[in-house]
């Protein structure tokens, strides 16, 4: 599997990063961005960025704390239509969105584990 | 003049009742329904198309209950035809012998059966009840042109006094009694004491000597179907005590007839209602009962 | 100006063969205010082809009713096999008037004419029936608001200042009343108004508008 994962400077990043170290190996291919800001993110983007890859996790702020204040909120609206219109056009591809702060990987976790394993877990 | 014009103008307290054509062609619906109200009413209303669930047409209807020896109001709906249409019906009925006419707009069709489809609304109410005033008095169809032949028609419209904006109510009113509305039929009255505010503004206005009010009653079978209209019916009041009173019944159906009564008692009593209008939907067999314990039983005599 | 949404995903994708070419067309005026039509949205669908496995890129025109913005996407309409456009149905069919011998689809569903209300929602305002009478509701069109287009409103089904055809609707005549009644105008109800000439509308057929002092 073919996975990219892209976090905020502020927070996601260096989540990411933490979370690589231990949770990488399983894939193909993992490849790590930052970005300023994940409300700098378009639905276009992250469809571009699924023609090359299986599966997008993304890492921001905490909703409540987002260092540019709508950001994380606007990744999340996005995550949800863009998820949305991969159902309806029946695309196998998927993308999930984790809150958390750099030192603090748990939700990644969570997140990753159904994002990427979710289906297998449920049919085990 | 129809029976119910020479009722209304004699100064009787008039009885109309409501009959729904059948979803089909058995004409003995209608006959079953009027064979227990003959006597009992001067007049039936037959409804064209109500809340537009498609049944046998109003003209239809109309020649049918006066095969069965009763008069019958014409409605006439906005909703499915234009002014082409509705003028020509209006014309026919006439011919045929109808001769009591309801303009009414008409509830829309996506309250209805067949909500796919395309409305007309090419008229309001207001606007058909002027032109077949027009056509009546003076012998012109709505672009202007002559018609040909004398027309005898009663017209008259619906009111409601519990719909928004409630201060506009005898505004509208009175908009259809100078478009032509002779006689009124109102929405059915649960909560006395809007519908007696509503009367004095009416009388306040002068507009109950310039046209016959029969107001709208229903007798209620049920608490599911009182509380259906409290809650779910726009433009119908039912008071909470009503409710109350029919959750406590031992006989909801004796009840509702009791209510029902009471209710016309009430409004007999109402400076300005010149009668009643029965709507007792899929219920008609009971209104003989209810004209009977109201005292409007036997009807007055014609002539 | 002209709301529009995106037809149903997979709605789209039926209108095209496996391995076709596909150019996604976006239309730079109404349909992009109102977020359905743009060149954002032309570059979504376009990957979403793409995901799919079609062969499909994206350009956009200002205005794809105007025949001569279309002409600047000739070239990228010559590369493919398709064109989903993605303009109201004005600019579908001038667009197929320019390029008579290409398939085209339409990717939206031209809903109406009206404004956005609130970031998200947009409401309709005007049927262009052709013989505006605005200023007599204090610019409630009753024509386009009233479900049943009454103009001598309200029906008896106006409750709590909504429409009882569609609950989360305001009663356009409630709202007439409202304000009427505010600027002491509401006397202006009175009158009944008269059956309408609906001939301007789109009951007279097809409409057509010539103005000589334009014209070249």
């Amino acid at each position: 599997m073919k996975i990219v994962a892209l976090g905020c400077d502020k927070s996601g990043y260096p989540a990411l990063l933490k979370w690589g170290e231990k949770n990488a190996s399983p894939f193909e291919e993992v490849k790590l961005f930052s970005l300023p800001c994940l409300g700098l993110l378009t639905e276009e983007a992250i469809f571009r960025t699924l023609e090359n890859s299986d599966a997008l996790l993304l890492a921001g702020c905490p909703l409540d704390s987002c260092h540019n204040q709508n950001g994380s909120r606007g990744a999340y609206l996005k995550v949800k239509k863009v998820n949305a219109l991969l159902q309806e056009a029946a695309i196998p591809k998927k993308v999930a969105v984790a809150f958390v702060t750099a030192d603090k990987i748990g939700e990644i976790e969570k997140v990753s584990q159904e994002l990427f394993w979710g289906e297998k877990n449920d049919n085990s | 003049m129809s029976v119910l014009e020479e009722t209304l103008r004699r100064g009787d307290f008039a009885v109309t009742a409501e009959v729904g054509p059948p979803k089909g062609v058995n004409r003995e619906a209608i006959e079953k329904k009027c064979d227990r109200l003959r006597g009992f009413v001067d007049a039936v209303n037959i409804t064209d198309n109500q809340t537009a669930i498609v049944r046998l047409s109003s003209l239809a209807g109309c020649l049918i209950a006066r095969d069965c020896g009763l008069e019958a109001v014409m409605q006439m709906v906005c909703r499915d035809k234009n002014r082409i249409a509705l003028q020509s019906d209006f014309l026919g009925a006439c011919a045929l012998g109808v001769e009591n006419f309801l303009c009414l707009t008409g509830d829309h069709q996506s309250m209805g059966n067949h909500p796919q489809s395309k409305n007309v609304f090419d008229l309001d109410s207001i606007q058909l009840l002027q032109i077949l005033k027009n056509m009546r008095e003076e012998n012109i169809f709505q672009n202007g042109e002559p018609l040909k032949g004398e027309i005898k028609a009663f017209l008259g419209a619906g009111a409601n006094p519990f719909a928004d904006p409630l201060e506009f109510r005898v505004v509208r009113l009175a908009k259809k009694i100078s478009a032509g509305a002779q006689f009124i039929q109102t929405q059915a009255i649960f909560d006395l004491e809007i519908f007696s505010r509503f009367m004095e503004e009416v009388r306040k206005t002068g507009l109950d000597k310039k046209t016959f009010i029969l107001a709208g009653v229903i007798p209620v079978k049920s608490l599911a179907a009182l509380r259906y209209m409290q809650n779910e019916v726009p433009g119908l009041m039912v008071p909470d005590f009503l409710v109350e009173r029919m959750k406590q019944a031992k006989d909801p159906k004796e009840e509702g007839v009791n209510i029902c009564v009471e209710i016309i008692e009430q409004l007999k009593k109402i400076e300005g209602v010149r009668g009643v209008h029965i709507m007792a939907i899929g219920w008609e067999s009971i209104v003989p009962e209810i004209v009977k314990r109201v005292n409007l039983y036997p009807r007055p005599k014609r002539g | 100006m002209i709301i529009a949404e995106r037809k149903p995903i997979k709605e789209i994708f039926q209108f095209l063969l496996p391995g076709e070419k596909v150019l996604v067309l976006g239309c730079g005026t109404c349909v992009t205010v109102c977020m359905a039509g743009g060149e954002k949205e032309a570059r979504e669908l376009a990957s979403l082809f793409r995901l799919k496995g079609w062969k499909s890129w994206d350009f956009t025109v200002e205005r794809q009713c105007e025949a001569e913005f279309n002409l600047k996407a000739k070239e990228e309409i010559a590369k493919v096999d398709t064109v989903v456009s993605l303009a109201c149905g004005v600019g579908v069919q001038t667009l197929a008037d320019c390029f008579p011998e290409k398939k085209i689809f339409p990717g939206l569903n031209t809903t109406f004419m009206g404004m956005p209300v609130e970031q998200g929602l947009w409401e309709e305002r005007c049927w262009g029936c052709g013989n505006c009478i605005l200023h007599l509701f204090d610019y409630v069109c009753p024509v386009t608001r009233c479900a049943k287009s009454l103009l001598n409103g309200p029906c008896g089904g106006s409750k709590d200042g909504k429409c009882e055809v569609t609950p989360d609707r305001d009663c356009a005549w409630q709202l007439i009343y409202d304000r009427l009644r505010k600027k002491n105008k509401l006397e202006t109800l009175f009158s009944i108004q008269p059956p309408r000439d609906w001939s301007t509308s789109r009951y007279g057929g097809q409409r057509k508008m010539v103005r000589e002092d334009v014209r070249l």
